[in-house]
């Protein structure tokens, strides 16, 4: 073989839960970059290494059941194998389950690309004592087989040794055979025959592709050419007629029933053990009774470990960073600058950077406890009992979790979204979270809610906030069904539920170091863009006492008075709410720098009745994700469009659900 | 009585066609649950809607209720709590699904895998059956007869 510009490309491709993840990081290192697959939200890694004098790209696929795409992954999986076919195909069992994905790896084999098969997980295998036979696996399948675990780092040295000699010596591959209903064999015969007349150079063999032809219905990629696609149908009707099955179900039949002869030859054994350790545990973790107050004391868990000792940290680097620029600013390389361009270094640059350190100890806790969670197998679970309520959302179970956490802090919450298995989901919950009340907004609560309704009354105002926070969720949910084409489409949950592990400190923090990197890649520019943004409105025009009247910020805020007179909010207050959009907290610091003058606590009281106070709170619950949720969002779903959704959806349900408050308690003679 | 609530937790069934061609059936199809697949019910959520369903390959999923009504999968055992079951029919223990109290307590009772049982009518507070050899009456608690497992014929009643 020889290398192309980025060297040999190996595709890594499994169905889901086999250790791919694991593998790929065991071969690749840290040397990884993340991307995502032309068109879609989808994540696309890959990552380098070298076997001998061959430079390797290892593109890492999303887990996919079969090249027949029912998911977004799926398709994504397709459509690189079709339009672009790898060097070399690497594909992974599970050695405690072969049957699983034998039917993924059969349909690869026949493609007749070479591939090499790692059958990871030998050493949980070899403790349940139920090692496959690899030569009679290997010889069925027509390519090398090499035990593996990715957890350990065994039979790697070996693995790299069958794909080197794979790429020295690239012998055809000798595709496999697998009996099917005889008129299905008939069609496969007849196009692939055809297909051998109009594309005889192709890398696939012919009839891989005549069975992919009928089992798209001729919707295949590349778009086969007018004739072979109305052959690829009416072969197909002959055949669905025939055998009264759909062509789907009856080619993957045909390969399930080779793989489950496959693999009893292989393993001597069906079916394989069911694991007696998670069979305890799920007696007790998913028990009827006790499974959701545990369910609710792992949350508690969860939140604690993340906002317990995230929070303080967020304080202290924010504090930091005042201190900092404090310094700075007496420093006389600073004070020789121009007034203007000083504030723009320090309010504008500084405060943009220190925004954006400030989310890192959250997001590091953030994603070291979901990786937790999520490789212990905690997370199936947790879906599995929550999945009921979110149904009704349109949700599966698993985005419970991605909410819950978004009452400690958004950003992480919906970087977290990346654990929801379909597109569908994670724009929805991407959306939904900035509707949570989170620890920045909690604090605006406190101090205002304090100040208005004195102590007494101000613990009801908080817990009546959480509520509106909750039905805000709920209402947004159900508004947001009708929206799938936006959403994408949903996808069947069916949710494969994996046994119990422990998870290793060489996962959880391969993966906190490359969520932070992405965070700082994707989401820090448009954060310093934003708090620039703010800066430049509230500075401008030059000479003016920032965020006065004066400013643009304050013209700003006149002129939209007319739109927030009815919600009962001043000028003053509009401009700290521009500034809220940095972070929530900062509209506390916004409002005295506004109200100018040293007691802001009778500032407040008196510029502000407490009406109007709860006006304004409920409006600073809604309204817009700050600055960094936003940027995470864009990241995400790697779509303006989504983004600007959040944006509006907020803006708009703050002014109707303030309106409809103040309104409302104006007619009840409150005031 | 819906279709649904044939899948208490302890049921097997047997996949006689994935229905309609919906992409619960496709992603059935591709993770290997076809058509002659054993399905066993684990156990339903405790907010209910979903079920935990292991297959005869050892693989375990989560399947919402309304997708597995959906599936033509017969069932050839369910607990003596089943729906499937009427007072009149005899038929054979299967299995005991609990901890070894429990399967003692039922020893007692002259209860195992294997025993023949006629059931009668249901109580307020259970069941009650007899040995369909001595005829001696066997009573159970509503809590017992959901964790004995008695086989079906194919079509779905005792055999
Ligand atoms: N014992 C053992 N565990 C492994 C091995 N390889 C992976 N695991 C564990 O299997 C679990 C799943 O591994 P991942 O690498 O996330 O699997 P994946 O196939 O990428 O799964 P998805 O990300 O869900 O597609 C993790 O808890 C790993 O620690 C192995 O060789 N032996």
């Amino acid at each position: 073989m020889t290398p192309g510009r980025d060297g040999i490309v190996i595709a890594l491709g499994a169905i889901p839960n086999t250790g791919k993840t694991t593998l790929f990081n065991r071969l690749t290192g840290s040397s990884q970059s993340t991307g995502n697959w032309p068109g879609v939200s989808i994540e696309r890694k890959s990552g380098h290494f070298t076997l001998g004098e061959y430079p390797i790209e290892l593109v890492d696929l999303p887990g996919a059941y079969s090249l027949s795409p029912v998911t977004e992954e799926e398709r994504v999986v397709r459509d690189f194998f079709l339009r672009t076919p790898p060097d070399l195909v690497l594909n992974v069992l599970d050695a405690r389950n072969l049957y699983r994905g034998l039917g993924l790896t059969l349909q690869l084999a026949m493609s007749g690309l070479p591939m090499v098969v790692a059958v990871n997980m030998i050493d949980e295998a070899r403790r349940q004592g139920a090692e496959p036979d690899l030569e009679i696996l290997s010889s069925h399948l027509g390519v090398p087989a090499v035990a593996v675990s990715a957890r350990t780092g065994e039979g790697i040295p070996e693995l790299k040794q069958a794909l080197y000699r794979l790429i020295r010596n690239p012998v055809q591959a000798r595709p496999p055979h697998i009996a099917c209903p005889a008129v299905l064999e008939e069609a496969v015969k007849a196009l692939s025959r055809e297909i051998e007349r109009t594309a005889p150079d192709s890398r696939f063999q012919p009839n891989f592709l005549a069975m992919r032809l009928l089992e798209e219905k001729g919707a295949s990629v590349p778009p086969p050419a007018p004739a072979l696609r109305q052959a690829a149908r009416s072969w197909g009707e002959r055949v669905e007629q025939a055998t009264g099955q759909p062509l789907p179900i009856l080619c993957a039949g045909c390969r399930f029933n080779a793989a489950r002869g496959l693999a009893l030859e292989a393993t001597r054994r069906s079916p394989p053990l069911p694991d007696r350790l998670s069979e305890r545990l799920d007696r007790i973790l998913l028990h009827r009774w006790l499974g959701l107050p545990l369910f609710l004391l792992v949350m508690l868990l969860l939140f604690q470990g993340i906002y317990g000792l995230g929070t303080p940290l967020q304080a202290w680097l924010g504090h930091w960073f005042d201190d900092g620029g404090a310094w700075l600013r007496l420093q006389p390389a600073l004070t020789a600058l121009p007034g203007w361009a000083r504030s723009f270094l320090l309010d504008g640059i500084w405060q943009g950077v220190g925004v954006v350190a400030s989310f890192f100890p959250v997001i590091a806790l953030f994603f070291v406890f979901m990786s937790l969670i999520e490789d212990s197998g905690y997370m199936a679970r947790a879906a599995f009992l929550m999945d009921r309520l979110m149904h009704r959302l349109g949700l599966d179970g698993k985005a419970f979790i991605s909410l819950l956490l978004g009452y400690g802090c958004n950003v992480p919450a919906v970087m977290g979204t990346r654990i929801l298995s379909s597109r569908h989901s994670r724009v929805l919950t991407m959306l939904l979270i900035p509707f949570s009340l989170c620890s920045a907004r909690l604090q605006v609560f406190v101090f205002l809610s304090g100040i208005l309704f004195g102590a007494a009354l101000a613990p009801w105002i908080l817990f009546g906030l959480y509520l509106g926070s909750f039905a805000a969720i709920l209402v947004m949910g159900l508004l947001l069904r009708p929206w799938q084409q936006v959403l994408g489409e949903p996808e069947p949950f069916i949710m494969e539920i994996p046994p119990y592990r422990l998870p290793t400190l060489r996962s959880i923090a391969l993966r906190t170091g490359q969520e932070l990197k992405d965070f700082l890649y994707r989401a820090a520019t448009l954060i310093v863009a934003g708090v620039i943004l703010v800066w430049i409105l509230t500075h401008f025009p030059t000479g003016v006492a920032p965020a006065s009247a004066e400013s643009w910020a304050g013209r700003l805020g006149q002129t939209l008075a007319p739109l927030f007179h009815p919600i009962g909010i001043q000028w003053q207050e509009t401009v700290a709410l521009l500034f809220g959009f940095i972070a929530k907290e900062i509209v506390i610091g916004a409002l005295a720098v506004i109200y100018g003058g040293a007691d802001l606590q009778r500032q407040i009281a008196t510029h502000i009745t407490p009406l109007q106070g709860l006006g304004f709170m409920v409006f600073t619950l809604l309204y817009t994700p700050c600055i960094a949720t936003l940027a995470a969002i864009r990241a995400e779903s790697r779509s303006w469009r989504i983004t600007g959704l959040g944006l509006l959806l907020g803006l708009v349900s703050a002014w109707l659900a303030s309106l409809l408050l103040y309104r409302a308690g104006l007619l009840l003679g409150f005031s | 009585m819906t279709e649904s609530d044939l899948f208490l937790p302890g049921s097997i069934c047997i996949l006689h066609s994935l229905g309609d061609d919906r992409q619960v059936a496709r992603r059935l199809a591709q993770m290997g649950i076809l058509p002659g697949s054993r399905l066993r019910i684990v156990r339903a959520a405790p907010l209910g809607g979903t079920l935990e369903v292991a297959s005869d390959q050892g693989e375990l999923f989560a399947l919402r209720r309304e997708e597995m009504a959906g599936l033509d999968c017969r069932l050839v055992a369910a607990p003596l709590t089943s729906p499937a079951i009427r007072p009149g029919q005899t038929c054979t223990v299967l299995s005991l699904e609990g901890g070894r109290a429990f399967r003692q307590r039922m020893t007692e009772k002259s209860l195992r895998p294997g025993s023949r049982i006629r059931i009668g009518e249901p109580g307020t507070h259970g069941l009650l059956v007899s040995d369909a050899a001595t005829g001696a009456t066997i009573a159970l608690g509503r809590g017992e007869a959901a964790r004995i497992i008695v086989g079906l014929t194919p079509g779905g009643t005792p055999e």
